[in-house]
């Protein structure tokens, strides 16, 4: 089929050579799980237990605050002990639950078992999705229950299953084809039914030939296709691979997929729909890439929601070099972390641990409009000039050339040969836009 | 060279002609008090005022949107010479001044990681909560100091600096600072908790050498009431407090200073005291000598002008005088 | 945690491209066209360059530490104008033009506007020009290359450059013969006289060939000036070729090349967006043409980049490219 083109673009290399070759394994239970509160857009969720109180895996123990807003499940069998601020990927404390893991049964026992999902009502099957809690597993944390229940006046017509991963370093979702490819399929028809798509593409990066076979050879339904994507990033972005398999760009200044009739889903969150309507599972686990030439022993890991990130390095074996970065998520735009006590969270798709010697100095120097950002950024920004404008506080000016469709891919602070942190720059120029409507707002 | 001299000459006289009349001619309208108000203001367009600039400030002030003491970088004297314009009166208002409740400079601070990024606070609060080891206090990268029209902030050793007599208290460094720790506060309480940690005074020890521990000793010596610890933290009541300065000598940490100088002193009236004692008695510094059968005296030196003598005294004999 | 990690903002791997290496591989592109240079001319090319080399750094050098900016002529910027503006230069000129070049285009071309990436104009050739308009004699003093580059002939032309010759013999016979004293492939190769760099096509095109390879120029610009001044000159070529030279002739002689490939493709003072780096690179080939085939002066290069410099502000508001989504409002 024909593809069609997104402006700009990196090729980094994709180091993938570290672990995609690596199973899948599980995590051992850690001793003791830290569960944000937060783990997605919308409101935290409000605590349904106290301290001393005994949870078994799968327990509900947050709910929900608000439609935008996802339930939390305790992800061990064990006993509450506390409900405190805690380390958060965000840098900040953040409530979260703690139990400590008790007894042997930590296996997550299915409470029910759906023979035939597809002869209930579409409209039955997304309270599964939300009672489950489950969020965009690919990092931005949307609440999928509000996604897969677009306005009455939006029709979907294609729904695109996210598999490109292309973010350097991360193998989960490579892995996940490879390990539950009939499962995802499963989980693809369930939101097809729900959205009543019409059309269906599963799209995978060039840089996964094995995944693609195989999600090929298993697909029966011929409104499921497999489409293999040139390796390029930010492929796997929402709005750029809209533009690739449908030919539409989602317009400008607060657009949304649904505006050209598609829904977006990564292959984590699809599997997890999956289990979640099935089998009833609540999502208290994730595939996690523990990588970079960091860590001693590079691993893709089944872990449960809440382990601490000190747990998982130590059994990859620590830091093997000097200790430079370490990072939740892909290596483009995942978050920095300082303390290794932060847990995981239903969107890390990555532990991303970088040598001392793989991290520059921090040397910028002034713009020399050499235009490779101009050139790279896929949103067809002027990133330049939002860099010299945020520097400046010339916000207003910013604004005018469309700061705010910034995706924060990071394509032009890889390019930049002056070392500019244009996205950081960015970012906060987006923060003072905002900070200064909301003070004309409330004037 | 005659003719280019005539007509250079004469086109000159012409075109200043022609600009003289179309100045007069095409002059908009205008109130006449506006020319009057910019010409008492300083001009800076500094936006002090909340306005972008002294003119939108002065048709602010016509419209009777905006005080007519609103230009704090003109001070008192600007307020005075805009209400004559207007024929209105000013009252005196509070001076206010910004003050950075932070004292955690490199040597008393650590640092939790190592930054890499632009420096400013508002952008590094973002990058893992912001470096310095407390999570409220001063990030010290300099926002306040590049947003300050009257230069009066100085970065030094990562903690930001207010420099109280450059300061106008206009406020637009309280609303940059991410962490919220700069406040205003009227210039005459000049004794401030300069600490903004909510953090048991075991934690604050891990990270800071200079914040408060909420250790309550200020609380049991003030004799005013004026400063109570809450959520781990010392704050004063600006109402009670008589800037004494009793809390300052027994703070261990040292988290609380007097940032101007006392300027109240207490003065016995010779001819009304009854040379009872009660004063002598009552005085926290020591500062009043005397005995029965003589008047007493306040010795100036150790005067910190917090008003106890005047409380007690039943003859009404002790009055405060600002010294400044 | 023991060790003291490094956080930023994302994202957290970066090309490993900066700068530095940029204008050393600028440098290095340089390379074939300055051994040509030094080879055909002898000892006195090299020393040019050394002393464009030598006063640049300390002109840069010195006025960062004036102005109290960091020093910071390791980043090569100077280096990249200093070869470039010797090889703007006859071979024969005197020393203290090399340094007074230097000075104009070091302090008046770039560090009074703030250093390097604010600068409007080409340090270079604003360097070029100050000295082409104060010292026209000396820069017009043209010499035979003394080895011209596989050859031995040495007795063909007094030493002014193609379009210079052809211009004066317009001027005194006023039309241009049918044969002339030099042929393509002398110019293609480099065995006629001219400034220090601009002899010798082929040193160029490898040059350039460099860095279009590794993407360190754009290709838009020197394609557009090229084609531009190619079509023009062969326009009125074919329309009076008594009165126009060959348009292969314009191509391979005088500074295009130099200047379409090293001196318009200046990072610094062209537009950031590709419609603007197009109508960049046709006004530059425009001007080029209209100065060669119309004005005073012979060669219209320097003048174009200039001038077109001027307008890469404007070009890049006018330019501004289509925002992913965005509905234009007709």
């Amino acid at each position: 089929m024909i593809l069609h083109h997104f402006p700009g673009g990196i090729h980094p290399h994709d180091e993938k050579e570290l672990t995609a070759h690596l199973p899948i394994e599980d995590a051992p239970i850690p001793s003791r799980v830290f569960i944000p509160l937060s783990q997605h857009i919308g409101p935290p969720a409000e605590p349904i237990v106290k301290p001393g109180d005994p949870v078994r895996v799968g327990d509900k123990i947050a709910e929900a605050r608000g439609f935008v807003s996802a339930n939390i499940h305790a992800s061990v069998t064990g006993t509450v002990r506390a409900i405190r601020p805690y380390p958060h990927a965000s840098g900040r404390l953040a409530p979260a639950i703690e139990i400590e893991s008790e007894g042997e049964d930590q296996v997550y026992v299915p409470t029910k078992d759906r023979q035939d999902p597809l002869s209930l009502p579409p409209q039955t099957l997304i309270p599964f999705i939300r009672e489950a809690g489950i969020v965009g597993m690919g990092g931005a944390t949307f609440p999928t229950h509000v996604k897969l229940s677009p306005p009455e006046d939006k029709s979907i017509h294609t729904l695109i299953i996210n598999g490109v991963e292309c973010e350097p370093y991360l193998t989960a979702d490579h892995r996940l084809m490879l390990e539950h490819t009939r499962d995802i399929i499963e989980g693809i028809m369930y939101i097809r039914y729900i959205l009543n798509a019409s059309f269906s593409f599963v799209a995978i990066e060039i840089n996964k030939p094995d995944a693609i076979r195989m999600m090929q050879n298993n697909i029966s339904d011929p409104h499921i296709r497999v489409i293999s994507l040139p390796k390029r990033y930010p492929q796997g972005a929402e709005k750029q691979l809209i533009k690739t398999i449908l030919g539409q760009e989602v317009p400008s200044g607060g657009g949304l997929p649904m505006d050209v009739g598609a829904v977006v889903q990564n292959v984590g969150t699809t599997f997890a729909i999956y289990e979640a309507i099935r089998w009833g599972k609540p999502l208290i686990e994730r595939i996690t890439t523990v990588t970079g030439r960091g860590i001693k022993t590079p691993k893709n890991l089944r872990v449960r929601i809440g382990t601490p990130v000190r747990d998982i390095i130590a059994l990859c074996g620590g830091w093997k070099e000097v200790p430079g970065k370490l990072i939740l998520g892909g290596p483009m735009m995942g978050i920095n972390q300082y303390d290794d006590a932060v847990p995981v969270t239903k969107g890390t798709s990555g532990v991303l641990l970088l040598p001392r010697e793989e991290v520059g100095e921090y040397h910028p120097h002034t713009c020399v409009r050499c235009g490779r950002c101009v050139t790279v950024c896929p949103m067809g920004l002027l990133p330049n000039f939002l860099g010299v404008f945020s520097e400046h506080a010339r916000f207003a000016d910013a604004e005018r050339l469309h700061l705010l469709d910034c995706i924060e891919c990071g394509s032009c602070t890889y390019v930049c040969p002056a070392k500019r942190p244009l996205v950081q720059m960015i970012r906060y120029a987006k923060g003072e836009v905002l900070r200064r409507r909301k003070k004309v707002a409330r004037q | 060279m005659l003719p280019e001299l005539i007509s250079l000459t004469g086109i000159g006289f012409i075109a200043s002609i022609g600009l003289g009349i179309a100045a007069k001619r095409l002059a908009i309208k205008e109130d006449p008090r506006i020319e009057k108000i910019l010409e008492a203001l300083p001009g800076a367009n500094c936006g002090a005022c909340g306005y972008a600039g002294c003119s939108a400030f002065a048709r602010a002030v016509l419209a009777e949107e905006a005080p007519v003491d609103g230009c704090l970088a003109g001070g008192v004297s600007t307020g005075l010479k805009v209400a004559e314009v207007l024929g209105k009166k000013v009252e005196k208002t509070e001076r206010m001044v910004a003050v950075v409740a932070c004292q955690g400079t490199g040597t008393y601070t650590r640092q939790r990681f190592i930054y890499q990024g632009i420096d400013n606070c508002r952008a590094a609060v973002n990058i893992g909560g912001g470096s310095k080891a407390c999570a409220y206090g001063c990030l010290g990268l300099g926002s306040c100091q590049q947003v300050c029209p009257f230069g009066a902030i100085t970065i030094k050793d990562a903690l930001a600096v207010i420099d109280t007599e450059a300061c106008v208290g206009c406020g637009i460094c309280v609303d940059e600072c991410p962490r919220d720790i700069i406040h205003l506060v009227p210039r005459k309480v000049s004794v401030q908790v300069l600490c903004s940690s909510q953090e048991t005074g075991k934690n604050v020890r891990d990270f800071c050498d200079i914040g408060c521990i909420g250790c309550k000793r200020c609380e049991q010596a003030c004799p005013f009431n004026a400063i109570t610890v809450k959520n781990n933290l010392a704050v004063i009541d600006p109402g009670k407090c008589t800037a004494c300065g009793i809390c300052v000598d027994v703070c261990p940490q040292q988290t609380l200073k007097a940032l101007l100088p006392i300027t109240r002193q207490a003065e016995i009236d010779p001819g009304k005291c009854i040379s009872c004692g009660k004063c002598k008695r009552v005085c926290p510094f020591e500062a009043i000598f005397g005995s029965k059968g003589a008047p007493y005296e306040i010795l100036t030196g150790k005067c910190r002008g917090c008003g106890l003598c005047i409380n007690q005294c039943e003859a009404d004999a002790i009055t405060m005088t600002e010294v400044l | 945690m023991k060790e003291t990690l490094i956080l930023s903002s994302s994202p957290h791997i970066k090309s490993p491209e900066t700068i530095p290496s940029i204008m050393f591989q600028v440098c290095l592109a340089l390379l074939p066209a300055v051994f040509v240079g030094i080879y055909s001319f002898g000892a006195r090319a090299a020393w040019i360059i050394l002393l464009s080399i030598l006063s640049t750094l300390f002109f840069e050098a010195a006025a960062q530490k004036i102005m109290g900016r960091p020093i910071a002529i390791r980043d090569g910027s100077a280096c990249v104008t200093a070869i470039l503006l010797a090889l703007n230069l006859p071979p024969t000129v005197p020393w203290w033009l090399v340094v007074i070049g230097s000075f104009f285009a070091i302090i008046i071309g770039k560090q009074i506007y703030g250093g390097l990436g604010h600068n409007p104009f080409n340090p270079a050739l604003v360097g070029r020009v100050v000295l082409l308009i104060s010292f026209p004699a000396q820069m017009t003093l043209w010499a035979f290359p003394s080895h011209p580059l596989f050859s031995t002939v040495t007795d063909t032309l007094s030493g002014a450059t193609p379009l210079g010759w052809a211009k004066t013999h317009l001027i005194t016979h006023g039309a241009i013969p049918a044969t002339l004293p030099f042929n393509i492939q002398q110019l293609f190769i480099g065995q006629t006289g001219g400034c220090i760099g601009e002899i010798s096509a082929l040193a160029l095109l490898i040059g350039a060939g460099y860095l279009l390879w590794r993407k360190i120029i754009p290709w838009i610009i020197p394609v557009s000036f090229i084609a531009t001044t190619f079509f023009i000159t062969g326009v009125f070529w074919m329309i009076n070729p008594h009165q126009y030279l060959n348009p292969v002739y314009h191509l391979f002689s005088g500074g295009l090349l130099l200047g379409a490939f090293f001196m318009a493709t200046d990072m610094v003072t062209n537009p950031v967006t590709n419609l603007g780096m197009l109508l960049f690179g046709i006004g530059c080939g425009l001007l080029t043409a209209v100065i060669r085939l119309f004005g005073g002066y012979p060669e219209g290069v320097s003048f174009a980049i200039l001038l077109m410099n001027a307008t890469t502000p404007l070009l890049d508001r006018w330019t501004r490219p289509r925002v992913f989504g965005e509905v234009s409002n007709s």
